[in-house]
Formats: structure tokens, C-alpha cells, sequence
């Protein structure tokens, strides 16, 4: 209960970021864009091959603004369901995928 | 009220993200700004470095190709099937190479049909002024410790390309809800505004380049799991998919055993420039030759067609045979799949290929004024700093120091570079590490005149002083040993690299040095309050 007021309370300013929210940002960012784009790869359509350059271009760029997303929670619990949800919802579209 | 506090925090923290993931990268996205910077012109570079590429540009319809094809298959060391002919003029080069995929290339002079002494590794200043712009700044070997630094080297330069991305997003937020519209009464305002100003206006180009360099340093690294997942778990090099979409493969021949006559190659041109006018060709590979059904293959860029064509994945082609000039198959630049046309706007403005002088000017213009920017960027975060000691100190602030080095100090060492060139002579050995050791030097050296220096702006004074004759001396040193060359792209850097060295003078000599005179420089005296 402790740990979930510690991250559900908001800081008291936004001047510092934080390990948490950096940490959450940067890795969450790259596990979640990657999954992401992946998903466009995994699905059997005729474009594969195209969807995979296209993934491939931007999966940098996805990363860059998925992070920046993820920073800008209210709360530290908010920036950490930025990076559960999405994922989990994408790990479970892959799975099914991938079946 | 409590709607009020989430949206003053969310703010807050925006600001604060793009401020510190700034002074994070601002100075590696600098370093690779700047030498890109030099890499924009890097066809024109690597023709003024080279004392063997100093001679006279010639029409490709015009060329004796013959001559030269004879001498590579002569020699029994030359593989001699699908040889690569390219062509004078492309990427700047005034020589015309010979080349195949599994052996070096031969350089001849395409007038008189000679053979060049290319200087090959003893010079590559371009070269490595490009891969100071990516990352790759420790190769000096091909042992453990070269390939190491330079792989770390590319990393970094990539996620400093994610960081940059980010802080470009992020800004392009901060100049929608906010407005600067103020008349700026002090320096750190002006350089907030100059900082914003400059990047509303260029920011697209800004991330569409970091982008394709993000792909170029990160992606094709971390996509092995991709490549699982595409194929089943068959593939673990994304080759395998990318590949037939980017690169098709083509069909190989088998060689007919009657022999031919064939056909004079620049007919085989100027009949392919009637068929295709918009081509501007750039390479022929020789398929089967003297065979009966030898094959001439042209590639090219479209003119009409940027963004689309002409970099890494689309080249336009025409196959002719090469014994009576016949149209075999042709792929327009509009043949390919959406995909490539992606692929090829992202990397257009990067790349640059086949673009003419003009357009390299505006780009390289471009990137000049998101290094200013970006010097603005750190200038105003150091402003702020400063006001903390509210002038009751004088103010001195290791990033400051560390910055200048960086920022400013690169101009004279980049000059050390290009004096060298010259001064060095082409048969020492190692010519490019000593060139490569005492250019680092020369950077390190202006660390420490940074540190010693109290005053940042006499040290800043003192780099462009150094820089704009360094620069001069490089093109006089340049003129001393291999003549002056009228008319010519040689030329063009020779006046390109005097006019840097006269801003850079200048620049030095309109630069403030007293304390006093720094705040009325950067904002004029009617203008204060």
C-alpha cells in the first residue's frame, strides 16, 4: 500500500523528472514502439515485406515520441500503466499472431 | 483547481524533459551536425583531396570507353564477368572506375584512358570528416579496441539521434501552447528566441534527417527479433524480408558461347539517353560481354522525380543488348513498390544523391543555422545558470568551457585537418594517422585553452581567429603544391573553404571580449529598456 501511494501521489513539481519516470521512459518506449511496430509485421497480409521497411524506418522515431509520452504522465504510476497496458495488449495481439 | 495544477506540472515537466535530455545530446547531435556539414560536400572533397582526380570533367557520350575496358580485360587478376563501369560525374568524381563486386576498383582518367595512381588509404580526408559525422570515430585499426569504439561510437550517435527526436517533438509542443513573441531585452532572451525561431522553421528537415540517421546507427542493429517474427521464426537477418522489396534480385545470364562484336559502350549510352531522356546515368555493368547475348545494363537517377528516386534503393534502369542496341527491359523510377518510395523520401534529404550543387548549398545552409540553434540551445541554458550568481561573481561553468571546446573549438581543429592535407607529404607512411592524431590533438588542445582561458569569449575570439586562417593556409598550401585549377568543382571548394575562413575571421573580429561589451553585442542599446 505504501509503494502504490508512493507512486500514485504526484510530485509536487515538475522541475525533476526523476530516475522512475526515466528509467519507465526509456526502456517502457523501446519495449512498447518495437512490440508495436512488430505487430504490423506479424500478421499475414501482402504487404508484409512493405510493412517491415516501414517498421524498420520508423521504429527510431516511435520510440522517440512513445518515451516522451510515457515522461509526461501525471503521476509515476500513470507513467508505468503508459508502459503495462499498451504492452500487455500488443504481447497479446502477437500471441494470438503468433499461435 | 486541481485540473489547473495537472496542466502547470505537465508543462513544467515538458519543458524540463526537452531542457535536460538537451544538455544531454546537445553536444554529440553538434559534432554530428557540424562534420555533416562537410559531408554534404563530401563528393566535392574527396576530388579536391585527391591529386590524382585534379583533371577536366568530360561529356560521357564522349568518352572511349574501349581503351580502358581492354586494359582490365587483359589483366588475368580481374574477374571479368558483370563488370561496373562508373561513370565520370557521378558523386562529383572526375575519374571514370572500373570495379567488380569481388575485386578492387581501377581508377582511369577518362580523356586520355590512363590508368590513375589512386592514393587510396594515404588520403581519405572526406571519408573521415563523413564518418566523424556518424559516430565512427575511433577505427584507427581493425583490431579489438578500433572496432569496439567504433560500434560504441554508432550506438551512441544513434540513441543521441532518439534523444534528438524526442527533444524535437517535445519542442515543436512547447512552441504550440506557448508563444514567444516578446521583444527580447536581455542576451538569454534573444538566444530563447533565435533557439525557437530557427528550429520552427526547420525543424521537418531537422527530424526527417536524424531520423533516417537513427535508422542508419540503431535499427538495422536491434532487428533480429523483427526478422523472427516476420518469418515464422525462419529468418533472423532482416535481409531476408527487406531485401527482394529494396533490393530485387536479378537473374543471372549464362553466357552464350558465340562471340560477338559489340557495340561501341557510349553509342550503347546515347542510345539509352533516346529512350529514357530523364535519366542521368551514372553506372553500367557489362553482362556477358563479347558474348552473343551480352547485356548492357544502365542505372541513373531521375531528375524529374526527387524524393522518390536516385538514393539507395530505387535506381532507374534500361537493358539494352549490346550487340545491335535492342531494348531488353526497362524499370522506371515509379516501378517500384510504395514501400521504397518511403524508404527513399526518408533518406532524400540525407543522402542527397544525384543533387546538385544548388540544392547541397541549401541543405548544408539549412543544417548551418540548426547548429547555430543548437549553440543557442546551450547558450541559453548557461544564461540561466549564470543568473544564479546574479553578477556577483564572474561566471565559470565546466559546461561552458566544455561546450565552447566542443562547439567552437571543432572549427580549428577541423582546419589542422584540412592544413595537413597539404603539408603532409602523399608518400609518409601512415599519412592518415598522423593526419587523424593530430587533428584529436588539436581538438584536445582547445579543452584546455577553454579551461585556461577565464574569459569564454576571448577563447571563443582566439578558435575563429585560428580556424579562419587555418582554413585560408589550407587553400593557399593547397594552390602552393598542385596549381590553381580555373573553372572546376577544385576550384569551388578552394572558394568555398576562403569564404569560411573570411566569415570565421570576421566573426572573430565582431565577437565582444569585455564583460561589459557582451550584453550590448547581442542585444543593441535603443532596444534595452
Amino acid at each position: 500500500m505504501n509503494l502504490y501511494r508512493y507512486l500514485a501521489t504526484p510530485e509536487p513539481n515538475g522541475k525533476k523528472i526523476g530516475f522512475f519516470r526515466i528509467i519507465t521512459a526509456i526502456f517502457g518506449g523501446l519495449v512498447l514502439s518495437y512490440l508495436s511496430l512488430c505487430v504490423l509485421v506479424a500478421f499475414d497480409s501482402p504487404f508484409k515485406n512493405d510493412f517491415a521497411v516501414i517498421a524498420l524506418l520508423y521504429n527510431t522515431l516511435m520510440w522517440a515520441a512513445v518515451a516522451l509520452w510515457i515522461a509526461l504522465a501525471p503521476t509515476k504510476l500513470g507513467a508505468l500503466l503508459r508502459f503495462v497496458l499498451p504492452t500487455l495488449i500488443v504481447v497479446s495481439i502477437l500471441g494470438w499472431l503468433y499461435e | 483547481m486541481n485540473e489547473i495544477n495537472a496542466s502547470k506540472l505537465w508543462k513544467q515537466r515538458l519543458l524540463r524533459l526537452h531542457v535536460a535530455l538537451g544538455m544531454v545530446v546537445s553536444l554529440v547531435m553538434y559534432i554530428s551536425v557540424f562534420f555533416g556539414i562537410f559531408a554534404i560536400f563530401l563528393p566535392y572533397l574527396q576530388v579536391w583531396e585527391k591529386p590524382s582526380r585534379h583533371i577536366e570533367r568530360t561529356d560521357v557520350a564522349q568518352i572511349d570507353y574501349e581503351k580502358m575496358l581492354h586494359q582490365v580485360l587483359e589483366d588475368p587478376n580481374f574477374p571479368k564477368n558483370n563488370l561496373l563501369i562508373t561513370l565520370p560525374g557521378t558523386k562529383g568524381e572526375t575519374a571514370l572506375s572500373i570495379s567488380h563486386r569481388f575485386s578492387a576498383p581501377r581508377f582511369f582518367n577518362p580523356i586520355s584512358g590512363e590508368t590513375l595512381q589512386d592514393e587510396g588509404a594515404q588520403t581519405q580526408l572526406a571519408s573521415f570528416l563523413n564518418k566523424l559525422h556518424y559516430g565512427k570515430v575511433l577505427d584507427f585499426d581493425k583490431e579489438l579496441f578500433g572496432v569496439a569504439f567504433s560500434f560504441f561510437g554508432r550506438l551512441l550517435f544513434g540513441f543521441m539521434a532518439v534523444g534528438v527526436m524526442s527533444i524535437v517533438i517535445s519542442g515543436v509542443i512547447l512552441i504550440i501552447i506557448f508563444s514567444y513573441k516578446n521583444k527580447p531585452k536581455t542576451p538569454q532572451a534573444l538566444f530563447s528566441r533565435l533557439h525557437v525561431k530557427i528550429f520552427t522553421w526547420v525543424f521537418p528537415i531537422f527530424l526527417l534527417i536524424t531520423l533516417s540517421g537513427a535508422f542508419m546507427n540503431l535499427s538495422l542493429l536491434s532487428s533480429v527479433p523483427m526478422a523472427k517474427l516476420a518469418s515464422d521464426g525462419k529468418e533472423s537477418r532482416i535481409d531476408a524480408i527487406i531485401g527482394p522489396v529494396l533490393f530485387p534480385k536479378e537473374e543471372a545470364l549464362i553466357a552464350s558461347s558465340e562471340t560477338a562484336v559489340m557495340l561501341p559502350i557510349k553509342t550503347l549510352i546515347a542510345k539509352a539517353q533516346t529512350l529514357n531522356p530523364q535519366i542521368n546515368f551514372q553506372q553500367v555493368k557489362l553482362i556477358n560481354w563479347n558474348a552473343k547475348n551480352a547485356q548492357i545494363e544502365l542505372k541513373g537517377y531521375d531528375v524529374y522525380k526527387p524524393f522518390l528516386n536516385g538514393g539507395v534503393f530505387n535506381k532507374p534502369s534500361l537493358t539494352l543488348s549490346a550487340v545491335d542496341g535492342s531494348l531488353i527491359s526497362e524499370q522506371k523510377a515509379l516501378d517500384r513498390s510504395w514501400s521504397v518510395f518511403f524508404a527513399e523520401a526518408t533518406f532524400f534529404l540525407h543522402f542527397l544523391a544525384g543533387v546538385d550543387i544548388i540544392s547541397r548549398t541549401l541543405v548544408a545552409l539549412v543544417m548551418v543555422a540548426s547548429a547555430l540553434a543548437i549553440g543557442f540551445g546551450v547558450m541559453l541554458w548557461l544564461e540561466k545558470q549564470a543568473k544564479k550568481f546574479d553578477e556577483r561573481i564572474p561566471f565559470y561553468h565546466w559546461m561552458a568551457k566544455f561546450s565552447l571546446s566542443i562547439m567552437v573549438g571543432a572549427i580549428p581543429a577541423t582546419g589542422v585537418l584540412f592544413v595537413l592535407q597539404w603539408l603532409l607529404p602523399f608518400d609518409l607512411a601512415d599519412r592518415l594517422l598522423w593526419q587523424k592524431g593530430l587533428f584529436y590533438n588539436a581538438w584536445l588542445a582547445t579543452l584546455f585553452w577553454a579551461f585556461y582561458r577565464f574569459n569564454t569569449y576571448q577563447a571563443a575570439k582566439e578558435f575563429l581567429a585560428l580556424g579562419g586562417a587555418l582554413f585560408i593556409g589550407s587553400v593557399l598550401l593547397h594552390w602552393f603544391t598542385l596549381g590553381f585549377f580555373p573553372l572546376s568543382a577544385i576550384l569551388g571548394v578552394d572558394l568555398w573553404l576562403l569564404v569560411l575562413g573570411i566569415v570565421l575571421l570576421w566573426g572573430s573580429r565582431k565577437l565582444p571580449c569585455q564583460p561589459e561589451a557582451v550584453a550590448s553585442f547581442w542585444i543593441k542599446k535603443e532596444e534595452r529598456a
